[in-house]
């Protein structure tokens, strides 16, 4: 145990001793850190809420065969320890041995890319990430890596455009500079960090065993992996977190184990890479998580974190049990197994009895006949909380009659919720248009949500059951 | 074509270094040692009688320095246009975003905790969210005079024949939200005491002699013993004006009583809360047509919610009532707009002033009239467009080149609207699940300040002896590019690289008083103040070297980094610049001279509102192509089309970016964007809640740059700034029409708009209206 954090910091070794240490707590942000420093102000609060993208930075990690993963992550998201054993770039690493400027900045010259400037090293980060992890150039792709930045002047077009130009490049062959950030980086110490000062315990466990005996010893505690909650509460309501235990650098919680019948997947999965995994078997889960935040959200927020909060609107919840999902809890004493039907008891509360950790959730995978699909309405297509989400099951025999149906919804109530009655009324019905219009009258009043800043309550009601329509329709075709 | 060097050229801009490297600094990258920090505590009622304010309890909390009231304001506590902002909120609170005391502390933390520890008792007032029943005769009273900020009147002809001769009547009536600048950088102030007893304000004002003024006044100081140093801007849009000057006022405040530097911060949530809005408006449209597509009469009544203060709405209103009529020809008018004040946050400048909310219904208005006529959208404007001559609403004859049918149709070219206008009504297309729908709308816009106010600008030029330039006007750069543009002027003037120039931000001791940055004057103006600077320093090098090289001044020709004697048949260079300078300079003639630009006279009649409003207008078009998900409303941007007559594109890459960023904005204004308040408290308060575009939200855009160059702008350039945002949501909405054949009259489109026709929580709110806070 290891009472203070080493990371490199822009090419350099840094190390920060809490007990030491008055500046800085284990859950200062990244952000605040950067910008009381000298020379590192180039990155910029805009929203302090992971909104914005203009504190955007990259963390650099190893991976398995030796190379640097790059991540744009929030840095007004990220506490201090998350920072150990990994490398912090930001945008003042970028700057070339003779002041030369790196191709992302160079591309945003020449586009007119910057106008007021104040979002502009958030861009260049997420496209300085998107450069050195090689991403193929498509709009899709770039579009993607930039929605979780706001530009207010540009309207994107040109940076868009600086994207286009920079990824038809193909970025050197590992420089001199990446060479030296992986030797760094070996170097590293990894072993776990435990903080304790007057006012807070701050631990950073990196094995699975480590983890369970703390959550065994502090049950009190603040379990966090992505944090992306938590920091908010200390940046916006001034807050001391006094117990915290971050999982995020337990390893074995980042596992993905396929069998032929499901899918076994780490609490402690990102999304984005939730996304890539369930790609080719669970493809309705891939592209919700394609519009789950931004890719700096989805780079930090895990499979666990999003269901531990137990959000009604949360929008992974949904589509897990519409892939009849199952939980997998675990504590020291052993593993209890909990349908995702059943996990989540009221309003943000989920059933994590005497288990103390969500460990992982099994998917099984669906047969031939099984249409599954997700539907997320928003006031904006991504980056934004659901107003209704909904993942719809579809389980039809060789008659065209439905053999099981699962219609599962958020933001209709307190909790995520199946519509129980609609799904009895269709059981054993004709799959058509005439079901699903006479299904969608009972689905108008199954719920009754609530009104607020998103939405009114019967459009809620009305989106709820155009959407099952919009599922029909596009089943039918 | 032209015989331009630089001007028109796709310079890269003279700011992107710092900007791509993150080196740039804006207001809260400046620290100094020592600097307290500023925290504010907010009223508590939207409209109540301040009783008493105990700061006591926060006074005692360790590393608090100072805890001010409206008491403690030595000199001016009010401030505007009409003066009735207040620095902190003295008998009444008119709105939740009033600031009643501010703490200057050791760290934010400690000032915003002292902050919360404030009590102020208050008798709580009747309130009113409504612009028009704060008309009403018995409405709450906010301000000593009544409720009426203003009343323009535009009168023309005889309404009442009109709407006679008319065939048909098309009456509506129109909606339009509030919504918030989002400029990404926050208010921030640092302001530190100097050492001849006066005080050096670092900031982002983006009127920072208005700044000036205000913060000298507060201090009970003159003018000269304020200094204002403008920062690097991170975006503004008309926001950064009173706004930005109560957070670096009040840091002079906390700065003058502690003698030590104070910083002011606003966070996402401050600025939100606190900062004024774009108004919203409400708008009765009546056209009284003919069966050809013309129009006898427009009746037009806006009224506009001005909130708190009264701020820019006198401004605001009198170029919505210039303007209501759009660029149609129309002989019989009437127009009546209105600002009232109401306990919702006040209401200013924002891109666009006042031009948004009428072309939106405007524009709605053409393309009914083309539904009922049975010509396409593009024929009812061209139908109807100004001509070169043309007599406005107000009565002027526009005596510059009118290119409003010429932008109309590159418009409706590049988008190939007319076909795909046809195919997307037709029922095959609306019945679809994702119908597509295709949009047009125009505008034209008067330039600059008009007869609304003094309108000039300054510049200084400035050669120093090893031939580079710095030029600084009193223009500010907010990320427009008002750097690289003058730069560029100053740069063809002087014909050498612009590499050369450096662009000084103007502080308040360096260039004469030039008015605020707004109106879309800041190239018209400034850039025409700073080629003028640039000519005076010419001519001194001119007759230098006339003596030296015994040639005609007259003759001389500035070009590539030489001076050439263009006499005769054939051209030879004299020297180079840098040559001549040192010349100059070892004759005791110093290159630095000022450059002021005038504008042509204006004039305005208040009671029939006559007048020519404007020197010159500008004309525009946009279109918009949608696809609309019929099951939830939701609605895609695919393609935008966006044309203007620039007069002359300096860069053209610059003004191609204030387009692109003028499209974002004013399409999200019309499908996303909304400020939502509840009884006068803001819900919208972070990028959470208050959506702007993502790039993936963002159509496919071009922008076609038309040049028919004015002799009123340098080198025949006029304005493009504003004209970019200012008719992209009706373009938008007209799309969503073609698509779904339901018209849009309250802004935004958003999904519960589109898809059922009415906002339900915007029902919400107005019921709520009736629940007013009583009198104890």
């Amino acid at each position: 145990m290891r009472e203070s954090i080493s990371f490199v910091l822009n090419g350099k070794i840094t190390v920060i001793d809490f007990l030491s240490e008055t500046r800085f707590t284990p859950t200062t942000t990244v952000l605040n850190y950067l910008r009381s420093l000298p020379g590192h102000r180039g990155v910029k609060e805009g929203c302090a809420e992971g909104d914005c993208g203009a504190c955007t930075v990259v963390l650099a990690e190893l991976n398995g065969d030796g190379r640097l993963t790059y991540r744009a992550v929030n840095s007004c998201l990220i506490f201090l320890p998350k920072l150990h054993g990994k490398a912090l770039l930001t945008v003042e690493y970028l700057k070339g041995q003779n002041g030369q400027l790196h191709p992302v900045q160079q591309a945003l010259v020449e586009t007119h890319g910057s106008q007021c400037g104040f979002c502009t090293p958030g861009f260049v980060m997420s496209l300085y990430a998107l450069y050195q992890e090689k991403t193929e150039y498509s709009r899709e792709n770039a579009e993607e890596a930039l929605a979780g930045n706001l530009c207010r002047c540009t309207g994107y077009q040109p940076i868009l455009k600086a994207a286009e130009k920079v990824l038809k490049e193909k970025p050197a062959a590992d420089s001199e500079k990446e060479q030296k950030l992986i030797r760094l980086l070996k170097n590293l110490p990894k072993e776990s960090v435990a903080v304790q000062t007057e006012k807070q315990y701050y631990h950073l466990p990196a094995t699975l065993d480590e983890l369970l005996h703390l959550r065994q010893t502090y049950p009190q505690a603040l379990l966090l992996n992505g944090a992306t909650d938590a920091a908010l509460r200390v940046t916006k309501k001034f807050e001391t977190l006094p117990a915290v235990i971050d999982t995020s650098a337990v390893a074995e919680l980042g596992f993905f184990t396929k069998t032929e019948r499901s899918f076994i997947i780490g609490s402690g999965v990102t999304i984005q890479r939730l996304k890539d995994i369930s790609r080719d078997h669970f493809p309705a889960l891939s592209r919700m998580c394609r519009v789950f935040g931004s890719r700096q959200i989805r780079q930090i927020a895990t499979l666990g974190g999003n269901l531990g909060t137990a959000s009604p609107i949360g929008d992974m919840l949904p589509v897990l049990m519409a892939y009849d999902g199952t939980v997998i809890l675990k504590s020291l004493n052993g593993e209890r197994r909990v349908s995702l039907d059943e996990f989540v008891l009221g309003y943000r509360q989920i059933d994590l009895k005497e288990e103390k950790i969500i460990y992982a959730v099994e998917l099984p995978i669906p047969g031939a006949n099984v249409h599954i699909r997700t539907y997320k309405i928003s006031k904006r297509r991504e980056v934004d909380i659901s107003t209704v989400s909904a993942a719809f099951r579809l389980e039809l025999n060789n008659k065209e009659t439905i053999e099981r149906i699962k219609l599962v919804y958020g933001g209709m109530a307190e909790t995520t919720k199946r519509a129980y009655k609609t799904e009895a009324f269709l059981q054993g019905k004709a799959w058509n248009g005439e079901t699903v219009l006479a299904a969608q009258k009972i689905l108008v009043d199954e719920f009754t949500p609530i009104s607020d800043a998103r939405s009114g309550a019967d459009f809620r009601r009305i989106a709820a059951a155009n959407l099952l329509l919009k599922f029909w329709q596009e089943l039918s075709k | 074509m032209s015989s331009f060097n630089i001007i028109g050229k796709r310079e890269p801009r003279v700011d992107a270094l710092g900007k791509v490297t993150g080196a740039a600094k804006y207001a809260d990258d400046y620290n100094l040692p020592h600097q307290l920090h500023g925290a504010v505590k907010y009223a508590e009622y939207p409209h109540a009688e301040i009783l008493s304010i105990d700061t006591s309890e926060a006074e005692k909390v360790p590393g608090v320095e100072a805890v001010l009231t409206y008491k403690d304001v030595p000199g001016a506590n009010h401030f505007g246009l009409i003066p009735n902002i207040r620095i902190l909120a003295d008998d009444h609170t008119r709105y939740l975003g009033d600031v009643v005391a501010v703490v200057a502390a050791v760290d934010r933390r400690t000032a915003q905790k002292a902050a919360d520890l404030i009590k102020v008792k208050y008798r709580e007032l009747l309130a009113v969210f409504d612009p028009e029943e704060a008309l009403e005769e018995n409405a709450p009273v906010i301000h000593e005079g009544g409720n009426e900020i203003v009343h323009h009147k535009v009168r023309k002809g005889d309404v009442a024949a009109g709407f006679e001769e008319a065939d048909f009547i098309i009456e509506k009536t129109f909606k339009t939200q509030p919504i918030e600048h989002a400029y990404l950088e926050p208010e921030a102030a640092l302001v530190y005491p100097d050492e001849h007893d006066g005080f050096t304000v670092i900031g982002c004002m983006q009127n920072f002699y208005t700044s000036h003024k205000v913060i000298a006044a507060a201090l009970g100081l003159p003018l000269n013993k304020v200094q204002i140093i403008q920062s690097t801007m991170g975006g503004s849009f008309g926001g950064k004006d009173e706004a930005a000057t109560l957070v670096a006022v009040r840091a002079a405040l906390l700065a003058q009583k502690t003698g030590r530097p104070v910083k002011m911060l606003s966070t996402r949530e401050d600025s939100i809360r606190q900062s004024y809005k774009r108004h919203a408006y409400k708008l009765y449209y009546k056209w009284g047509c003919k069966k050809d597509g013309t129009i006898a009469a427009m009746e037009i009544k806006a009224v506009a919610d001005g909130g708190a203060y009264a701020s820019m709405s006198p401004f605001v209103t009198w170029r919505s009532v210039v303007q209501a009529t759009g660029p149609y020809y129309c002989p019989n008018v009437k127009t009546d707009v209105y600002a009232a004040y109401t306990n919702n946050n006040f209401t200013g400048a924002m891109r666009g002033f006042g031009s948004p909310q009428v072309n939106f219904a405007i524009e709605s208005m053409m393309d009914e009239l083309a539904e009922r006529v049975g010509v396409s959208p593009l024929q009812i404007r061209l139908r109807n467009a100004f001509e070169d001559g043309a007599e406005t609403a107000t009565g002027q004859k526009l005596t510059h080149r009118v290119s409003l049918k010429e932008v109309l149709i590159k418009a409706a070219e590049a988008s190939d609207f007319e076909r795909k206008w046809r195919e997307y009504r037709s029922e095959a297309n609306r019945t679809k699940t994702f119908p597509k729908g295709i949009g047009l709308s125009c505008a034209y816009r008067g330039v600059s300040l008009g007869a609304e106010g003094v309108d000039a600008a300054s510049a200084v030029v400035y050669v120093q002896p090893d031939g580079s330039v710095t030029v600084s006007a009193g223009i500010i750069d907010m990320g427009q590019g008002a750097r690289t543009v003058m730069a560029q002027i100053v740069a063809e003037v002087l014909g050498i690289p612009l590499q050369r120039i450096h662009f000084l931000e103007p502080d308040s001791g360096r260039v004469a008083d030039s008015g605020p940055t707004v109106a879309s004057r800041g190239t018209i103006m400034g850039g025409g103040a700073a080629k003028i600077a640039a000519e005076n320093v010419r001519e001194i090098m001119k007759h230098t070297a006339a003596v030296v090289y015994s040639v005609s001044p007259a003759h001389l020709g500035f070009r590539d980094g030489k001076v050439w004697d263009d006499n005769g048949k054939s051209s030879r260079p004299l020297c180079t610049f840098e040559e001549l300078t040192a010349a100059c300079y070892a004759r005791g003639k110093p290159l630095f001279a000022s450059g002021v630009r005038h504008v042509a006279e204006t004039n305005w009649d208040e009671e029939t509102g006559q007048g020519n409003a404007y020197f010159t207008f500008v004309y525009g078009a946009n279109v918009a192509e949608v696809q609309v998900d019929s099951a939830t409303g939701q609605t895609e941007l695919l393609n935008f089309v966006s044309v203007h007559d620039v007069g002359r594109a300096i860069n053209k890459a610059t003004v191609e970016g204030q387009i692109y960023g003028g499209v974002a904005m004013g399409a999200g204004y019309g499908m996303m964007e909304e400020f939502i308040q509840e009884n006068g408290e803001a819900k919208t308060i972070n990028f959470d809640e208050y959506y702007i575009l993502t790039a993936m939200d963002v159509p496919k855009m071009k922008a076609v740059i038309v040049e028919n160059p004015d002799e009123h702008g340098p080198f025949g350039a006029k304005s493009v700034g504003e004209p970019a945002v200012e008719m992209a949501a009706p373009a938008v909405t007209n799309a969503i029409y073609n698509a779904t054949g339901r018209r849009v009259q309250n802004l935004p489109a958003n999904l519960e708009e589109v898809r059922l026709g009415q906002k339900l929580r915007r029902n919400v709110q107005r019921a709520s209206v009736a629940c007013k806070i009583e009198p104890k």
